[in-house]
């Protein structure tokens, strides 16, 4: 059972351990370095490269590494060094032209940083990269803690140094967008006071399979810093901890998966239904980003909407023509929308400010006094044409951006009209035309607003006059903290996903969708799981490492779940030909059962 | 127009939004143990053929939308703005609300249901006992309503004909998803 063993083993990382890319790090020691990226250059060999560099620039590359992105980096020991290696940046090689920057990510501010601390990210960099493998989106940071490199460097040397060695660790691999599903941190004496786990959820909050395997966690109270950080994972392993292997009873396990709702497996074992799992945590109802109730109200909504906002963004006055005696329209500010930063009301910056707004805002949770409620709704056209001209002028990109935008309507039958709400955003371009109204000038007391983008929630009931002139029977407008829209942008998605239909171009001028008619209830297609099946089951099998990659292309090449790719390996003696070969086999006979799949 | 018309709508809002907010499994026994009774009882304020759109898809019956709610985790919604319009000829009001809404994470649902196939812990060692709501961070939700005047006289009778609810947020850290 034990892994500790084989700690530094697995996923081909043998190459790397006191392998060649480390064998000029003793010259970081003497001297300071200065890392270089190039890239195009894949049409020959990395050492063809470093040797004509070295024959062209008489500059020695060093530490050379090819990061997942297939881009050369390196380290050149002068400032200098690295100035004229860029010079020769579009240099031909190998029938392209070579793209050579000095790389200034590393830390963060170009040259800011010290020659050390460039060195060590570098190193942190190098490490990263070599415990990464992007084919199966696995960070295998194994044993880090006894790394040859890394300890050589002192970086565990004292609790101050290997405090801040996996934060930096963890800001690389953000840097390097490294696109992860499953992290081994078995085997690093993480312990209970141990804060690794939380800065890792913080970094990869969306990891499915993690391994804490072979540690020193005592309690579950070691797993309450996670809260909110591991939304996606599926499975845990947690053997080998004295929290596993001293505990009386197994209630232990309870505990550990309350902060991992999505948790489906631990240790090997279910302990969650994942079909359950699935549905209480998806809303039932596909979002669409535009709902007509049927073609004709589809028509009128379009129609309206852009020739309104048109309008309302150039020649306001010219709306009221829509609006009747008896029309009504009101605003209101919702200023405490939760959005992406709730804890950023420190330092509101003058962008956001609201004092354009505040006077008028018929926010009916705020305002209880009957005159103050009924004074800011205008009724009739002069008395809205005063509130549209207290509003900053606008634009809204409804055509040009219409995937910022969601739109339902609906038939109102009391009044045979429609009513059409609009929820997206606009952009504040000038001040009011006539900001102060007379008695609530105290409101704004010289001060000037400056202008931000906002999002809002428009709805409005309109019908039908006489000669089918549309009138505006009632408009209210709801403001909000800009907030990057994710709600229908990120659904839509779903939604094509699960019925193929074709998004929106951009730029489109006109809006168009499949209306559904109300009385038709919505079917509800099964999103297919398009995500990978983690293969880290695969992490506390007693394999080699050699057995564990073969069985991890066996799993991608078959997509077979990892219980029924390890018995396919075992029947085929550990051999891939063979065992891709008795899959296929196996499958045309219909011999496989659908639950072998991922 | 002399005197305002909108002086009950936030406690009706607070009415409705508390069947919305209700679970069977906290206690039965308000709903004589029938899971039946309780669906019922979700927003029962809806008439029978309200057009209902949720996030865009629409539901063309009461029963329809209570049987998605009861899918739905434990929510709690919160009212942050809310205005509205007497729509002279019509009897009904419009009513646009701005709310923030956040979904239990525990992983059982409304009826008790769970996903977890491990067996109940007799003595949770946490103060926060295995049986209390995980909630999720808050989304944003707008919501738009038609609804008849008659909520003037009671909250109890079936008077949305429309029921149009928008999530406009989306946190980054929610396990639950749209």
């Amino acid at each position: 059972m034990s892994y500790r063993g084989r700690g530094r083993g697995g996923y081909g990382r043998n190459q790397f351990n006191g392998g060649n890319n480390y064998s000029s790090h003793q010259s970081f020691a003497a001297q300071p370095s200065f890392t270089v990226e190039i890239r195009n250059w894949n049409n020959a060999s990395k050492d063809d490269l470093v040797s004509f560099i070295a024959r062209k620039t008489r500059i020695k590359l060093q530490n050379v590494i090819v990061d997942h992105t297939g881009t050369i980096q390196a380290t050149v020991n002068t400032q200098k060094d690295a100035t004229d290696l860029v010079n020769w940046n579009g240099v031909k090689f190998a029938g392209q032209s070579l793209k050579i920057t000095a790389n200034t990510s590393t830390n963060g501010n170009g040259n800011a940083g010290s020659p050390d601390t460039a060195r060590t990210i570098q190193l942190l960099k190098q490490f990263l990269l070599s415990r990464y493998n992007a084919e199966i989106r696995f960070l295998d940071l194994t044993n880090m803690v006894n790394d040859p490199t890394l300890v050589s460097q002192g970086l565990f040397s004292s609790a101050s140094t290997s405090s801040k060695m996996f934060p930096a660790l963890m800001k690389l691999a953000s840097q390097e967008n490294l696109q992860v599903d499953t992290i081994s941190m078995a085997n690093n004496n993480i312990n209970d006071s141990n804060t690794y786990l939380s800065i890792l959820g913080s970094t990869f909050p969306r990891v499915k399979n993690l391994s804490l395997q072979d540690n020193n966690i005592q309690k579950v109270r070691f797993f309450e810093n996670c809260r909110h950080k591991f939304t996606r994972l599926r499975e845990l392993v947690i053997m080998n901890n004295p929290l596993t292997t001293q505990s009386m009873d197994r209630n232990y396990r309870s505990e550990v998966i309350r902060h991992f709702p999505r948790l489906i497996m631990l240790d090997g074992e279910y302990v969650r239904d994942e079909n359950k799992v699935s549905t209480i945590f998806k809303f039932p109802a596909p979002t669409v980003s535009m709902f007509f109730e049927n073609e004709t109200t589809q028509g009128v909504a379009t129609n309206f909407l852009t020739n309104y906002l048109k309008l309302w963004d150039s020649a306001r006055d010219q709306l009221l023509q829509l609006y009747a005696p008896e029309s009504q329209f009101s605003f209101q500010i919702d200023t405490a929308h939760p959005s992406p930063d709730p804890t950023g009301n420190s330092t509101v910056p003058s962008g956001n400010s609201w004092s354009y707004y505040l006077s008028n805002s018929r926010n009916l949770t705020r305002i209880s006094n009957e005159k103050s409620r009924m004074s800011r709704l205008a009724v009739g056209q002069e008395q809205i044409l005063r509130l549209f001209n207290c509003l900053p002028m606008t634009s809204h990109k409804l055509l040009e951006k219409i995937d910022q935008f969601a739109i339902e309507s609906w038939s109102f039958p009391q009044l045979n009209g429609i009513i059409v709400s609009l929820h997206g955003e606009f952009e504040e371009t000038a001040a009011p035309v006539q900001p102060v109204q007379s008695g609530v000038r105290s409101h704004y007391k010289g001060q000037r607003s400056s202008l931000s983008k906002r999002s809002f929630d428009r709805t409005f009931v309109i019908v039908f006059g006489p000669n089918g002139a549309m009138i505006v029977a009632s408009d209210l407008l709801l403001i909000r903290p800009h907030i990057p829209t994710n709600a229908w942008v990120v659904t839509k998605r779903n939604q094509e996903a699960a019925v193929g239909t074709t998004p929106s171009a951009a730029g489109s001028t006109e809006i168009s969708r499949t209306s559904t008619p109300l009385t038709h209830p919505a079917v509800h297609p099964e999103v297919p799981n398009t995500q990978p099946q983690p293969t880290s089951q695969l992490l506390n099998t007693n394999l080699t490492p050699q057995q564990q990659e073969l069985a991890h292309k066996v799993l991608m090449e078959t997509k077979l779940n990892p219980e029924f790719t390890l018995m396919l390996c075992e029947q085929s003696h550990w051999n891939y030909e063979a065992a891709i070969q008795a899959f296929r086999s196996s499958h045309q006979q219909g011999q496989i059962p659908p639950h072998a799949f991922t | 127009m002399n005197s305002d018309p909108t002086s009950k709508i936030q406690d009706f809002l607070k009415h409705i939004l508390a069947t919305l907010d209700s679970t069977f499994i906290q206690n039965p026994s308000l709903f004589n143990n029938d899971i039946n009774v309780f669906k019922a009882r979700i927003l029962p304020q809806l008439k029978a053929q309200a057009a209902i759109v949720l996030n865009g898809t629409p539901y063309g019956s009461r029963t329809q939308f209570q049987d998605i709610w009861f899918s739905v985790p434990t929510t709690q919604h919160s009212l942050l703005s809310y205005d509205a319009h007497l729509i002279p000829g019509s009897g009904s009001y419009l009513i646009q609300a701005s709310l923030k809404i956040r979904f239990d994470e525990t992983g059982v649902s409304k009826s008790g249901e769970s996903c977890s196939l491990l067996p109940d812990v007799p003595v949770p060692r946490l103060p926060s006992a295995s049986t209390r709501s995980q909630w999720s961070p808050w989304f944003g939700l707008s919501l738009t309503m038609v609804v008849d005047e008659t909520i003037n006289t009671s909250f109890d009778i079936e008077c949305i004909s429309s029921f149009n609810w928008r999530i406009t947020y989306i946190p980054e850290k929610s396990v639950y998803e749209f």
